[in-house]
């Protein structure tokens, strides 16, 4: 049963009952009570005839006159024309998601190069790349000092005895 | 909220509009046209009622079932098909009266055409229309159609939503409650409110449909 403290609106309480009551919607424990409190007390009796008599007004509501065939067709067409313009609207999306892919493959190959060439570029212009090559000097350059005939050690640079190799015509 | 296998499968077994949409689901165009055929009045009646216009509720229902199509690959049985389906109606039919009230196009409570000396509100046209200035007499169909509607319109929109959903779709609290995003008892007091807000309206032509 409602709770009275919940609803002090003695009136309230009693619409609710009996609108739940109309509806179908109480237990039968509460069904019970309300019918029992319905064949006792006028008042709650006359309260449930008018509340339900205005509810039975409501046939008198106009019912929608639809062209059913006409509805679906006009629904279906429409349903149609937009299930139509989202595939178009996808196949933009993916054509321009397929543009953005190849542009950003091109960039990264183009970024790679450029990478490639910067980090040759350094390795070839490194400071310690000139030692490294004369490296075959600095370890003789001792020895080397003790000649004092310029022609003697450009026939030795070029038998390749500064760079460690020998060449072809010895 | 994830919806378990079990009350899918309760749905699928109970409801045969569920089974329906599962067709549509796996792109049965026909079961599709089987189901707006079985609710496209009910859900244009339900809108005309809400929005009270009914090229507008027309196009509305039309949206509804668009919507219905579009989320058919995610559907998945949670409730009866008419609950989900309303819900749907529900929030179709809100965001129409938010775009009307911004737009102020269109008096959203009035549907009837109002000559120059009736009253805006529909309780003071009801109000007017009992006011006793004409002799007794009884209503014909459209003239209580018209009366009972305008009743319906003195009705907030979540009291109107609740009735029609409850007299015409024959719901339940909780279907009422689920459709709406409410609580089972805020539906009762809900529907409690209207039931005794359409009493006040209509008390001048309870009496057998007459006139006073």
């Amino acid at each position: 049963m409602t709770d009275p403290i919940a609803h002090p609106d003695a009136k309230t309480e009693m619409d609710e009952l009996l609108a739940a009551y109309l509806d179908n919607e109480l237990s039968e424990t509460e069904r019970s009570l309300v019918e029992t409190r319905l064949a006792e007390d006028d008042n709650f009796r006359g309260r449930l005839d008018e509340l339900d008599r205005a509810w039975d007004m409501l046939d008198a509501l106009p019912k929608a006159d639809l062209d059913d065939e006409k509805f679906v067709r006009t629904t279906v067409e429409m349903i149609t024309v937009a299930a139509s313009q989202e595939i178009q609207q996808y196949e933009q999306q993916r054509k321009r998601t397929a543009t953005v892919r190849q542009a950003g493959i091109a960039l990264g190959i183009v970024a790679l190069v450029g990478m490639g060439f910067v980090l040759t570029q350094w390795r070839l212009s490194r400071p310690d790349r000139v030692l490294v090559e004369s490296l075959p000097v600095i370890e003789n350059v001792d020895e080397l000092e003790r000649v004092d005939n310029i022609e003697f050690l450009e026939a030795l640079r070029k038998e390749g005895l500064f760079t460690g190799e020998t060449s072809d015509e010895s | 909220m994830s919806i378990s296998e079990s009350t899918a499968r309760r749905y699928e077994l109970q409801d045969p509009d569920v089974r329906l949409m599962l067709l549509v689901r796996d792109d049965d165009a026909a079961a599709f046209e089987e189901l707006m055929l079985r609710y496209q009045r009910r859900v244009v009646t339900v809108l005309e009622h809400l929005v009270s216009k009914r090229d507008l509720a027309e196009d509305l229902a039309q949206e509804v079932f668009m919507r219905v199509y579009r989320s058919r690959k995610t559907y998945v049985p949670g409730s009866r098909f008419s609950t989900w389906l309303f819900t749907i109606v529900n929030n179709v039919a809100s965001n129409a009266r938010r775009s009307l009230a911004r737009r102020k196009e269109v008096q959203v409570t009035s549907s009837v055409e109002q000559s120059g000396s009736q009253p805006a509100n529909p309780m003071e046209r009801i109000a007017t229309a009992a006011s006793g200035l004409m002799p007794t007499r009884q209503l014909d169909k459209s003239e209580m159609g018209s009366i009972v509607r305008q009743a319906v319109e003195s009705l907030n929109e979540r009291q109107r939503m609740a009735v029609l959903l409850s007299k015409f779709e024959e719901m339940s609290y909780a279907d009422i409650a689920e459709t709406m995003g409410m609580s089972v008892q805020a539906i009762k007091s809900l529907l409690s409110r209207a039931r005794a807000n359409l009493k006040e309206a209509l008390q001048p032509y309870l009496q057998e449909g007459t006139v006073p």
